[in-house]
């Protein structure tokens, strides 16, 4: 194809998303009696549930970077990841 | 309390990721109910912490899946809550042919042996794979009696460049939203904005391209769909498209457009899902336009803001106590 070499004009539309936000936990566990996430912090103590703050957090991180906002990307690429958009 | 006959209730199975508050909000209604729950990520925890056999005759399926914590009986499940899995084989990325086929092999047969189950999907994976397709969407919506504003996803130029000039003003928006992160961790996405035919270029020829009529809109409305039951918000927000800044939109529950509630549910039962989260631009003259319908949207920030009782919604439609 003639065309397929050019980078699509869909890009030139991309903007700075800025950083991801702080989740303040490091590690997340699943609880196994209650089968939800229980968050860890870098002092390896347990965030209470609720005082994460992860809904409002999620809400940003995960319509953003479909991810948690803490799992970096590789560091020597680019590359577009696959995003389940909200 | 004597514990009651008969064997323990059926459980529900969420596959989602470890980290997903959301899920969590789900989970712990369920817990309230005591209604049990057997979580995994398949695409992680599967093979390393969950092994599974199945065994398929004239019957059927019967077999398990085991996790660190549970034992899933393919036959007792009560219903399914897909929300985040992480893609199988997205852990073990790279090149190795031996890691490619693992997860492959994972994919069509955990994948498969999860989506063969007797029971409620809310929604199924791959009804929402389906209803994530934006030209299938439009021609849904269209069905289901919903305006949309005229639409055209192409790789010719002249065309772009003559529908931007015959409807004034358009948006640009990806068929599918993506965040590119560069080698300095800096992260980009595309939001949906307006462009005019002289930023267009040849380069619209390299891929496929959406572009929208601009709505003239006052607000935006977040319809949420569970089941039967229909969370109507509006969103009051500077910007053209709100997701790009959740803090500056104003959010308040109102009453559903007339009709809106029927095409909603002709439109899910389309795709085979009982959960949507559709997006309408709201017309000056009050029409809403349909934008787009998320099949595995997310809510917990519109609970969060207004108080819809959604998570309770969603647990509903999974215990079973109502469609």
């Amino acid at each position: 194809m003639p065309n397929s070499h050019l980078t699509p004009w869909g890009l030139t539309r991309m903007r700075p998303l800025g950083p991801p936000v702080e989740v303040g936990h490091v590690e997340v566990r699943l609880d196994p009696s209650t089968q939800c996430g229980v968050r860890i912090d870098r002092a390896g103590r347990l965030i209470e549930a609720g005082k994460h703050g992860t809904n409002r957090e999620q809400k940003r991180s995960q319509q953003t970077g479909g991810g948690d906002g803490k799992n970096p990307q590789p560091p020597d690429d680019t590359e577009i990841i696959e995003y389940v958009p909200d | 309390m004597y514990p009651t006959e008969g064997p323990p209730a059926e459980p529900v199975l969420v596959l989602t990721r470890v980290d997903d508050p959301t899920a969590d909000m789900v989970i712990a209604e369920l817990n309230r109910r005591d209604v049990p729950v057997v979580r995994l990520d398949p695409g992680v925890d599967f093979p390393r912490q969950v092994s599974t056999s199945a065994y398929f005759d004239t019957s059927g399926m019967r077999g398990d899946v085991v996790t660190a914590s549970r034992c899933l009986d393919l036959r007792r499940v009560r219903a399914v809550y897909h929300r985040r899995p992480t893609p199988y084989g997205s852990q073990d990325g790279g090149p190795d042919p031996a890691a490619r086929f693992a997860a492959t092999e994972a994919r069509f047969g955990l994948g498969g042996i999860l989506a063969g189950l007797n029971c409620r999907y809310v929604n199924h994976p791959w009804h929402i794979a389906r209803a994530e397709v934006k030209p299938l969407q439009l021609i849904a919506a269209a069905r289901a009696g919903f305006l949309i504003p005229p639409t055209l996803v192409t790789n010719r130029l002249d065309a772009a460049r003559a529908f931007a000039d015959a409807h004034k003003r358009v948006v640009y928006k990806p068929l599918r939203s993506i965040v590119h992160t560069n080698a300095q961790q800096q992260r980009f996405t595309i939001w949906t904005d307006t462009v005019g035919s002289d930023e267009m270029d040849e380069s619209i020829a390299a891929t496929a391209h959406l572009f929208q009529k601009e709505v003239d809109k006052v607000a935006d409305l977040r319809i949420t769909v569970v089941g039967s039951r229909l969370f109507c918000v509006r969103i009051d927000s500077p910007l053209l498209d709100w997701r790009e800044d959740y803090d500056s939109i104003v959010h308040t529950v109102v009453d559903p457009p007339d009709g809106i509630a029927l095409a909603c549910d002709a439109y899910l039962k389309h795709f085979g899902l009982l959960f949507g989260c559709f997006d309408f631009a709201l017309s000056r003259e009050g029409e809403p336009m349909f934008l787009e319908c998320n099949p595995n949207g997310q809510w917990a920030w519109l609970e969060e803001a207004t108080g819809v009782p959604i998570a309770a919604a969603i647990a509903d439609l999974l215990e079973g106590s109502r469609v």
